[in-house]
This record gives structure tokens, C-alpha cells and sequence, in this order.
């Protein structure tokens, strides 16, 4: 076990206003939601968010981390990215993937080089390889609800400019596919037990605090232009096992509807915000931060 | 008199939980209620006791069941190799469960086949005299207090718990809900336990009656 790594309980409150926080690919991208109208964003979307933060080593982000990131970028590579050569990853694990030996693993070069792999783990499986390759990772997202039903707004978009021949004007009819206002609560995990196993160290740890905050904010697109994180609530415990039910610790710090919790809100002001953890619960923990304010 | 088995029992929930039915391929639709090596990896996730084998017994739904779509973009490597020669996702189609919650109960007994296990378990097991008592009492305390080795899950490591832990007492069971069938349920796929090779077993004509799904029992699991 990685005795630097702590166990971690987080929590991220998200501010969808006027923006569709995640698509849906088997309703046309309409923004996610479930059968009593409550959203949902997949936690597949959030990491690729921030897979592709730390991805692109060149971006002015990127280049005012910590030194420590700028410096070792050949550490901080990306594993699930288009193109990768599966021959080239595959003699990164080893020269023999029939067989497995951690500690070899541990030294190789594809755990040295892939930050989404020692953090999140990997599935990355050739046909005769050793299934001793494949990896739970030491962080896990959950997936986020929002608090109250979320009401979806569909527009046309239009185009002056013609897109096909002989057309000077062009529509996507329901192309615009938005949440109203939502307020949605995703929870995460940091495992330490895995750590061993993976090779994440503390630096990979401390990277993904740096990224949360930034996360929704670098990724602006026309159609999720005001995504915002409240709170990114992260909560160290006192041991590797824990040292608070992480439920009471989710719970206490979910803000509280105002009103018909069955009706979509229309603003942050519809929610009673939750600024810290209660004086108990802080006393079983050994830190609570908002990313936000560090 | 000595006693073989020790009893265990935890209730968890979740927005979102998936129980692969292995017959629905590559669009994979859940069954309404965990598996039983679902239900073993639950128990085990938050003590694994190397000296036991968990058996589960039965689980009991205390949510209606609800169906929901949950797809997204697939860029791992199940996909077809012209996929990944072109760099091209998939999308991954599944028919998920949401708000779901369930009672889970299980039997701990002493492990038959040692010869399996790792050097630093064996030496961890000739120290205990009663491994299946020691495992009831190491479980029921990390309960209590929240602890695990690893956060469980609701099928899909993405499928995080809203709550895990002793029973509620808000919590009921669907002791009135109508009976569902299970033609054929993936029991485990490496059945004879611990780092032992792929062996599928499955249990057929299961019924949820009265919301509690009973786990076949089989004799191989026993300790004689």
C-alpha cells in the first residue's frame, strides 16, 4: 500500500445553467436524463474531461502547473487517447505479456508514463496477454444526479451560410438541446489500497485536485457554455479503511432544495448551500477542503 | 459444540447499479437483483478474509425495480480493430437499474482449499483459531464505522453506493411486490474460489418471491 496516499471521500456540486452538461448519444444529445426527470452526468464524461486537461502538454494550463508536472511531462501521458499504437503500449507493459509480475510492472514504462492508468486504472487487454495487466484504478467517480427533475429546452439552430449546394441559408432542426437550471451532486472516491497496484503516487493525487476546479471552465463549448462547480468537496480520512461513513459525509453537504424538490429549480438561489461539514463529522475526519477555494 | 458458519448481512444503495446478464452481449441489460459472486465481491470489498469463503444466501429488494438507458461513448478495447486502426468510439448501449436498494445476506465459512492462497494469507490464517468468527467480528465492526477496503460498488465500478452499511430502520422490504421470474442467472464465473480458474456456473429457475431473491445453496461451498 501507498502509505502517502490518504483515503478521500469527494463530492462535486455542479451548476448547469443554460448549457447541456452531457449528452445523451442514444437520444441525440439531449442533454441525460431518467424517467422521473432527474439529469445525470456519466462520470465517463467527466474523466475524459480531465484526461484531456492533462493530455495536451502544450496548453498554457498545462504549462503553469507545478514544475514537478512540467518538468516530468513524458509522466503525464494519456492512455485512453485516439491513436495510441497498441503494439508500441503493449512492450511498455512488457516484454513478456503472457506473464505478469508486479514488480516489474511497477518499473515499467507504461506505468510511468500514463497518469489515466495508474489513476483510474486500465482495461487495456491483448488477445494471449496476462490478465494481471489489467487494473482497478485508485479513483472513482460516480455518477452525478441533479437534486430536483431538470427541464430540457430545445431550439433550431440556424446557419446564414448555407451548408449544402445551391442553399444560402441552412437549419438543424433541435440541434440546441439545453438544461434550464440544474443543480447536480457527483460523488468520488479516492481507494489507497489500489495504489500498489496501479503505482499512483501522491503527485498523481495532487494532480487530480488541480484539474477538478478547472475542469468544466477549459472545456466551454457552444453548447455547455456555463457549466459551474459550486463546491469540490474533498474530505481526507483519518486511516486507509476510513474513518467516517462517507454517507453522512455525502449527505451532509448536498445543499438542501427550497420548496417543491419535484419542480426544477430556476436558480442557485433555490437551494440552501452547504459551506462546511458539521463540527461532528469534522472530528472523525482529518481534512475537508473545497478545491474550489485552494 | 463447534460452529462452521457465521452469519453476515449489510444493506447498500445507489442512483445507479448494473448485474450483467452475460446473454445480452455487448448491449448489456442488468438483472433485477445482484449476483451471487456480485454479492460475495460486496462483502469481500469491505473485508476479505483469506482463512473464509463468503457465501451468499439471499438478497432482499428493498426498491422497485426500475429499468433505465445508459449509453456512452466507448473508446476501449473492445472494439473491433478497424475502430481502433481509425481512432473511431463506439457507443456502449446498456440497460441499467436506478435507485436501487438491497439487503444482502451471506454465510462465512473456514476456507477448504488453502493451497491457492498466497504465502502472507496462509501465515495470516495458521494464526487464527476461528477464521469464520474472527471474519463476522472484523466485518461487523468496519460496517459500523463506515470502513472498507474499497469503496463497493453496484455492479459497475462507476455504479458508486449512496449508502453502505447496517440496516436502516426507514428501509423496507418489497415483501408485496409481484413474483419475477429468473430463467438462468449467472452464478460465478470462477467457481472454485480464490485465483482458481474460469469455470461459469449458473442457477436456473430462480424467482424473486415476496422481494427476497434465496441464492441456490450448493454443497461444493461448504466446509466439511
Amino acid at each position: 500500500m501507498n502509505s502517502e496516499i490518504k483515503r478521500a471521500t469527494g463530492l462535486m456540486v455542479i451548476e448547469v445553467v443554460n448549457s447541456n452538461a452531457n449528452g445523451d448519444p442514444d437520444r441525440e444529445s439531449d442533454p441525460r436524463q431518467r424517467p422521473n426527470g432527474i439529469g445525470e452526468i456519466s462520470p465517463v464524461s467527466f474523466k475524459r474531461k480531465l484526461r484531456d486537461l492533462v493530455g495536451d502538454h502544450d496548453s498554457v494550463f498545462y504549462q503553469n502547473l507545478p514544475e514537478v508536472y512540467v518538468k516530468n511531462s513524458d509522466h503525464y501521458c494519456i492512455l485512453e487517447s485516439r491513436g495510441r499504437d497498441r503494439k508500441s503500449i503493449q512492450s511498455e507493459m512488457s516484454k513478456d505479456i503472457k506473464n505478469f509480475e508486479q514488480k516489474s510492472f511497477l518499473e515499467s514504462t507504461f506505468v510511468k508514463k500514463y497518469w489515466d492508468a495508474r489513476i483510474f486504472g486500465n482495461t487495456f487487454l491483448e488477445e494471449g496477454a496476462n490478465k494481471g495487466f489489467i487494473k482497478t484504478g485508485v479513483v472513482q467517480f460516480g455518477v452525478g444526479t441533479s437534486i430536483s427533475p431538470v427541464n430540457i429546452i430545445r431550439h433550431t439552430n440556424t446557419n446564414k451560410a448555407g451548408v449544402q449546394e445551391g442553399k444560402n441559408a441552412g437549419m438543424a432542426p433541435l440541434a440546441f438541446r439545453i438544461v434550464e437550471h440544474g443543480v447536480y451532486c457527483m460523488p468520488f472516491f479516492v481507494n489507497p489500497n489500489y495504489a500498489a497496484k496501479t503505482g499512483c503516487t501522491q503527485e498523481d493525487i495532487d494532480l487530480l485536485k488541480l484539474l477538478i476546479p478547472k475542469a468544466y471552465d477549459l472545456n466551454r463549448s457552444a453548447i455547455r457554455p456555463d457549466v459551474r462547480i459550486r463546491h469540490a468537496w474533498y474530505i481526507e480520512h483519518l486511516n486507509a479503511l476510513g474513518s467516517c461513513p462517507d454517507y453522512l459525509l455525502l449527505e451532509a453537504l448536498t445543499p438542501k432544495r427550497i420548496g417543491d424538490v419535484t419542480i426544477a429549480s430556476k436558480s442557485w438561489a433555490d437551494y440552501e448551500d452547504k459551506t462546511d461539514l458539521p463540527e461532528e463529522l469534522k472530528a472523525k475526519v482529518s481534512s475537508a477542503t473545497d478545491l474550489m477555494l485552494v | 459444540m463447534v460452529r462452521l458458519s457465521y452469519p453476515i448481512a449489510m444493506e447498500i444503495a445507489g442512483n445507479t447499479a448494473m448485474w450483467t446478464r452475460p446473454d445480452s452481449g455487448d448491449c448489456p441489460v442488468s438483472y433485477p437483483a445482484p449476483t451471487y459472486s456480485a454479492v460475495k465481491a460486496i462483502f469481500e470489498s469491505v473485508a476479505w478474509g483469506p482463512g473464509v469463503e463468503i457465501i451468499p444466501t439471499k438478497v432482499e429488494l428493498c426498491a422497485p425495480i426500475q429499468y433505465h438507458s445508459y449509453c456512452t461513448n466507448y473508446g476501449g478495447p473492445l472494439r473491433s480493430t478497424k475502430s481502433i486502426k481509425e481512432g473511431n468510439n463506439y457507443q456502449l448501449y446498456a440497460t441499467v437499474l436506478i435507485d436501487v436498494c438491497y439487503r444482502l445476506y451471506a454465510e462465512v465459512v473456514p476456507y477448504k482449499d488453502k493451497s491457492r492462497l498466497p504465502e502472507s494469507a496462509v501465515q495470516w490464517d495458521k494464526k487464527t483459531t476461528s477464521p469464520g468468527h474472527a471474519y463476522q467480528s472484523i466485518f461487523n465492526r468496519r460496517l459500523k464505522r463506515g470502513q472498507c477496503y474499497s469503496i463497493p460498488t453496484l455492479g459497475w465500478k462507476e455504479f458508486t453506493p449512496s449508502y453502505f452499511g447496517e440496516f436502516r430502520d426507514t428501509t423496507q422490504v418489497l415483501s408485496d411486490a409481484l413474483p419475477i421470474v429468473i430463467p438462468s442467472m449467472l452464478r460465478r464465473v470462477f467457481a472454485k474460489g480464490y485465483g482458481s480458474p474460469v469455470s461459469y456456473v449458473y442457477d436456473n429457475d430462480l424467482v424473486i418471491r415476496n422481494g427476497v431473491l434465496e441464492y441456490p445453496q450448493r454443497s461444493e461451498n461448504y466446509a466439511q
